[in-house]
């Protein structure tokens, strides 16, 4: 073989493998993305990408202009031609290896995997991490090779390659998913090597029937040809696959656990978990008996907020993308859904266990609703308390006071003069006759906030203990004194647009001390008392969801960051907010909350399991 | 109505099937291509001798190039067999090239390397085999800067550097696709002589696809004539070119220009004028006379032999399927 015909391939890919090697000589590899490349997901589309650069850089040339016709013209075999192209390829090993031990190190997701007799487990992630890599570069190359022959040149190739393996991937992941609901293991180990195999036979006959006489778009629709049975291959013979892969949340499924929460005599734990099946996320309640060392996931999927009454016999989820919820009697293990009433386009929003048992609102504009929801019949819980039948469709926009958030038995209601803060109103009247309800408000205890023009506050949020109401007015979270009606904290922050949102938010610290206030991937803590920030800005890392979890003294906050690109692996650090710049980092990990200011409960690899850890050091107790 | 053209069976170097020789370099039997129910190709025999320049005649799109793919082992024929110097070139492509250069019409060249590294990557395929010094000759006999990349030369020169890579790497079969279409004048005649001398001088075979009917009867000693639904015809240049008749028909009357004229097959009309026809016929016709004065207002009919360039509009006349012409 001509040493100055591999030469000049590994002088061709030398800039795509010097590129590599920079990102790490230049500086250091980024976090989030040594992070990333521990997605299985992640791995296939960069795979794909890589490989379809690599295959116009190295075939584009010589396929779409006749080189490759010049080489079959010489006395040396296919097979030669493309060893020098592999060896070419070769060049980017030395990146390749070092991003891999970047990702080795960020995560242990190259060790096996380990089995876990309980509810949720990640198998294969070893393996994926090759398989992936491989098929991804495979079906790359072969993007590459097909969008050579059908630009002509180099630099439109070079554009519509990536864009065909991005949207082949895509459409690969969701198209299954969408039909199925198949879960990964189908799509990474049968069909995605499948297709790969059938789009490099493809690719190999483009590569050797290259027209020889003059350009022709043929190579390329032989490339095409083989892959469309391929893609109907994936939809019609997912069966098998599905039989194979298709399971229960209680044993494959990618889980990792979001938020855990103890009910009020500490026998019951419901843990919020983020379920990956073939695309996106599945929200899930998992509720764990402590003193039985019994779990049971409950059976509906997209639930998540678990609330326990006051009780703790009853556990209230909300459905995440739909109006209503379910109660859960935790002992009995039986659920009753709670539909909401808002098939005219409203919904519920608040949620708050008073005396009487949970009370719904939902608001939209200036109209609330609200009921009170009593178990017992599973066909229409909210009509067995006449109570809540007297409740049932309260229209209070005619009212003087529009409420705009409720909590345990305190309500905040806006009108005209400004903010008001009283007690959930306890007496009704009811016309009939009409469709205007009145709302009898305790006039005498209301409590006016704000006396500025309301119309521009966004959102408002009481203090888990009543103590404070944070409000959203122009860019600013405004902190009120409810026990003095004062303005503690007027604190300009941006973005803000809403009090709890997966996006955007504040956490108080249990002794309410201290506020969180967490958006756009950063986390800021200010000091009521002083209204000091205490530790500066934490966090840092743009594109993922936070969710906080405090100690119980409020002297350390922990920041679980899940990535927004649908995976659910998260990473968590600890700040000790009286030592400034003091972090530990957990890894791969999220602290789902703390037992007390020594221990915490964390997901770790496999993610749906908690596990007690110390919150000194993160080490298993 | 057909004119029964008929070969003098006393001519011995004209015939519709090869002659059979151990020096061919190229031997074909039966060979065929279809794609999907269309057959491009079909029941074709040709041979191409050693010591000769053998030309490739047809229409466009009477299946030369892929004859030629097909001779190459580029593409695997739907029928028969093809041997290259002994060799079967579909499973012994690498081995056929070894011995056989081929200069394609697009001339393809690994466009982002430089005519010296093309050279040398060619040379280091080769092996002792090829020719650097004679290469390098070559070179500056046709004026090709070493440093020059392939994707900057121009058509001319990209046939130049082909041809002095296929001449040095000493192989014993050339076949050009077209080698000469946008040379200059200077340059053609070079590249010719090139050819000729290959062929002539060493003993080489040549197969050469060409439109040009200059280039072949400049240097060419036999045709293969593919035609559109009927067998190829193959001889010496000579034979074919006396094969064909120049008949002009003088008529007693004026034919109008925008009339059909019900020719019989096989006939072709290389000039018109309003009292005279000018046409091409294969062989010697006993009843074309006859034939014409039905159709035509015939006062009188001249014979002439016809030149090289109209033998070659009647032999690729198409003809009908499995019709003998």
């Amino acid at each position: 073989m001509s040493k100055t015909l591999i030469w000049r391939e590994v002088r061709r890919q030398a800039p795509g493998a010097l590129f590599l090697l920079a990102l790490f000589t230049l500086g250091r590899i980024p976090e989030e993305l040594s992070h990333e490349l521990t997605n299985p997901n992640v791995l296939a589309l960069c795979g794909m990408v890589f490989g379809a650069l690599a295959g116009v850089v190295t075939l584009a040339p010589d396929t779409a202009r006749g080189g490759t016709a010049f080489l079959f013209r010489m006395p040396v075999t296919p097979g030669r031609i493309a060893i020098a192209k592999l060896v070419a390829l070769a060049t980017y090993l030395p990146g390749f290896a070092l991003l891999l031990l970047a990702a080795h190190a960020e995560t242990p997701l190259l060790e096996p995997a380990v089995g876990y007799d309980g509810a949720v487990w990640t198998p294969g992630i070893g393996k994926s991490v090759v398989v992936l890599s491989a098929t991804g570069i495979v079906l790359g190359l072969s993007f590459g090779l097909v969008a050579s022959v059908v630009m002509g040149r180099t630099i439109p190739a070079l554009l519509l390659a990536p864009i065909l393996a991005g949207v082949s991937f895509f459409a690969l992941s969701f198209g299954p998913a969408l039909t199925w609901d198949l879960e990964p293991l189908g799509f990474y180990f049968v069909l995605l090597p499948l297709l790969s195999g059938v789009a490099l036979w493809g690719a190999w006959l483009a590569f050797t029937r290259g027209d020889p006489h003059r350009e022709s778009p043929r190579p390329a629709l032989y490339a095409a040809a083989v892959v469309a049975p391929a893609v109907a291959v994936l939809f019609g013979g997912t069966g098998i696959a599905q039989a194979w892969t298709r399971s229960s949340i209680e044993e494959h499924l990618r889980v990792s656990a979001r938020a855990s929460v103890a009910s009020p005599d500490g026998q019951h734990l419901a843990v919020e978990l983020y379920a990956q099946p073939w695309s996106g996320l599945d929200h899930h309640v998992a509720v764990v008996d402590r003193d039985r060392g019994e779990q049971w996931v409950l059976p509906h999927r997209d639930v998540w907020e678990p609330t326990f009454s006051p009780d703790g016999r009853w556990l209230l989820v909300r459905n995440y993308r739909q109006p209503g919820g379910f109660l859960v009697d935790v002992e009995a293990r039986t659920t009753q859904a709670l539909p909401g009433r808002s098939r005219d386009g409203f919904g519920y929003r608040f949620v708050s266990w008073t005396a009487d048992g949970p009370l719904f609102v939902e608001q939209a504009g200036g109209s609330i609703r609200s009921w009170l929801a009593v178990p017992g019949d599973p066909d229409d819980p909210l009509r067995q308390d006449p109570r809540a039948a007297a409740r049932e469709s309260f229209y209070v926009q005619s009212l003087p006071r529009t409420l705009v958030a409720v909590s345990g038995d305190q309500a905040l209601l806006t009108d005209a003069q400004g903010l008001w803060h009283c007690p959930v109103p306890r007496r009704v009247t009811l016309d009939r006759g009409g469709a205007q309800a009145a709302l009898e408000l305790p006039e005498p205890q209301a409590t006016l906030l704000v006396s500025a023009d309301l119309a521009q506050v966004k959102d408002a949020e009481l203090s888990p203990l009543g103590d404070y109401l944070v409000t959203v007015v122009d860019k600013h979270l405004r902190v009120f004194d409810l026990t003095n009606g004062t303005l503690t904290l007027d604190w300009p922050r941006s973005p803000v647009w809403s009090l709890n949102s997966p996006d955007c938010g504040v956490s108080f610290d249990p002794t309410e001390r201290r506020l969180a206030a967490y958006g756009a991937g950063d986390v800021e803590v200010k000091d009521l008392a002083t209204g000091r920030s205490p530790s500066g800005l934490l966090a840092g890392q743009p594109g993922v969801r936070l969710i906080l979890s405090w100690t119980p003294d409020g002297e350390q906050l922990a920041i679980n960051a899940f990535p927004d690109t649908g995976s659910p692996e998260p990473t968590a650090r600890i700040y000790p907010l009286d030592t400034p710049g003091a972090v530990l980092p957990l890894g791969s990990q999220a602290v789902t909350g703390f037992v007390s200011e020594r221990q915490m409960l964390v997901a770790q690899q496999p993610f749906g399991v908690l596990r007690l850890t110390s919150a000194r050091t993160g080490k298993d107790q | 109505m057909g004119v029964d053209i008929k070969l003098k069976p006393e001519d011995p170097s004209v015939s519709l099937t090869p002659e059979s020789s151990e020096a061919s370099a190229i031997v074909a039997s039966g060979l065929g291509c279809r794609y999907g129910k269309r057959w491009v190709v079909r029941d074709l025999d040709l041979e191409v001798p050693q010591g000769s320049v053998t030309a490739l005649l047809g229409r466009n799109g009477v299946g030369k190039s892929t004859t030629i793919q097909m001779l190459l082992g580029l593409l695997r024929p739907s029928q028969g067999s093809v041997r290259v110097l002994g060799l079967e070139p579909q499973s012994q492509r690498h081995r056929v090239f070894r011995e056989l250069a081929y200069v394609s019409e697009r001339r393809e060249l690994l466009e982002d390397t430089r005519v010296s590294e093309l050279a040398k990557i060619v040379a280091e395929i080769h092996g002792e085999r090829f020719d650097r010094d004679g290469f390098e000759r070559l070179r500056a006999r046709y004026e090709l800067a070493p440093q020059a990349k392939c994707k900057t030369l121009s058509k001319g020169q990209r046939a130049r550097l082909l041809l002095a890579l296929s001449l040095m790497a000493r192989p014993r079969v050339l076949v050009l696709d077209e080698p000469t279409s946008g040379l200059d004048v200077l340059v053609r005649d070079d590249f010719l002589e090139a050819i000729a001398h290959f062929a002539s001088e060493e003993g080489h075979a040549v197969l050469l696809s060409t439109h040009l009917i200059d280039d072949v009867s400049r240097i060419c000693d036999r045709a293969i004539v593919l035609r559109q639904g009927a067998p190829a015809i193959t001889g010496d240049l000579d034979d074919l070119r006396r094969s064909c008749n120049r008949y002009v028909v003088h008529l007693d009357g004026v034919v109008p220009y925008e009339s059909a004229l019900d020719l019989p097959e096989g006939v072709v009309v290389t000039e018109r004028d309003p009292r005279a026809i000018t046409l091409v016929a294969r062989g010697q016709s006993e009843h074309l006379e006859h034939q014409l004065d039905q159709i035509l207002p015939l006062r009188d009919l001249e014979r002439h032999p016809a030149n090289m360039k109209e033998a070659f509009a009647c032999l690729t006349a198409p003809g009908k399927p499995g019709g003998a012409a």
